[in-house]
């Protein structure tokens, strides 16, 4: 008899086939009814990383993103449908991340992340996954990340390839160790629909693994996908002693 | 001696459209001496305009090891070595 105190008869009906795992269970269950999940940013990759947490029963998900839904997403932002074009997307998302598991509580932030509200932003949640398009934002969320001491699902892609790496502060290399220098952004970015799915599931699973401490989280790896070949390379990245954000030599602000 | 070389994201489709190519390079050659055959030959661009160093961002691969932590430009090749060219990618 697996133990479910704490859960709702619902909640151990719903989740049934995953307390049915040995090395997950209620415990971890529970666990991840308790943590909170920043997604930043709902487009492709946090489309489907939303919706994996939303339906594994995270406690609850801050969404924040600033756009609408524009009918050049819908080839990969599988949160939202062809009616819904013109929508915010952060609205258009809780409505369905809502109809998936009414359990989960959704926060969601229609804004821009910038420098200026990204600590806010991170505020009371225990892992943040990536959902963004373009580098610079995502320099300022890892650079938040490590000084506020929160674990970064790092997500990416381009074409038919897809990225991933966790971070944790402290323990391992931080985004700035694996690419030092803002590199030229292409825009938009090619994308080929199911590989920011692919990715996008991968973080769902990284951030679960951490919440839970099931597992171990892909620290120092960098998993890069390539999906004309179905290769999956993983290349070990290390912590850049001189980086300039997670470095012994940064100079605290 | 025969070397595998492979681009990925930006790069890719760099070797006449297509992401993979196999180089005969003289015995001894270097990962520089690699680069220089193609940027000769396919116009590969990994170098800053500016400075016309490698651009730090593109992980460069030896046999899944990153060049850098090998002996960088001067790491010498040997036959049947795959090679692998990674920019960066930050879509979503």
């Amino acid at each position: 008899m697996v133990k479910t105190e704490g859960l709702s008869e619902d909640e151990i009906e719903r989740y049934d086939r995953q307390l049915r795992i040995p090395s997950f269970g209620a415990e971890a269950q529970i666990k991840l009814k308790k943590s909170s999940v920043l997604v930043a940013g709902v487009g492709g990759l946090g489309s489907a990383a939303a919706i994996y947490l939303t339906a594994a029963g995270v406690g609850k998900l801050r969404i924040v993103d600033h756009g609408e839904v524009e009918l050049s997403n819908l080839n990969r932002q599988i949160l939202y449908s062809t009616e819904d074009i013109g929508r915010s997307k952060v609205s258009a998302a809780s409505e369905k991340l809502k109809s998936i598991n009414p359990n989960v509580e959704i926060e969601a932030v229609k804004e821009q992340i910038t420098e200026a509200n990204v600590h806010d932003l991170l505020k009371d949640v225990d892992v943040v996954v990536d959902g963004q398009d373009n580098f610079k934002t995502r320099f300022i969320i890892n650079e938040a990340c490590i000084e506020d001491l929160k674990p970064f699902v790092h997500g990416a892609v381009y074409a038919f390839e897809g990225r991933l790496m966790t971070i944790i502060p402290g323990k391992g290399p931080c985004l700035r160790c694996l690419i030092p220098q803002d590199p030229k952004q292409v825009t938009p970015v090619p994308v080929f629909g199911p590989l920011p799915g692919i990715v996008g599931v991968l973080e769902a699973l990284e951030a679960i693994k951490l919440l839970t401490g099931v597992g171990e989280p892909s620290l120092g790896r960098l998993l890069i996908i390539d999906g004309e070949t179905l290769s999956f390379y993983s290349v070990d990245i290390r912590r850049d002693p001189n980086c300039p954000v997670c470095g012994g030599n940064k100079k605290r602000k | 001696m025969k070397v595998t070389v492979k681009a990925f994201a930006t790069l890719r489709n760099v070797f006449n459209g297509r992401a993979i190519v196999e180089l005969n390079l003289p015995e001894g050659a270097s990962l520089e001496d690699l680069i220089k055959r193609l940027e000769e030959r396919f116009g590969f661009e990994i170098r800053s305009p500016k400075s016309g160093e490698l651009d730090p961002t593109i992980k460069i691969l030896i046999n899944g090891r990153e060049a850098i932590y090998l002996d960088g430009l001067k790491t010498r090749l040997k036959d049947g070595d795959v090679i692998a060219f990674i920019p960066p990618v930050g879509g979503g």
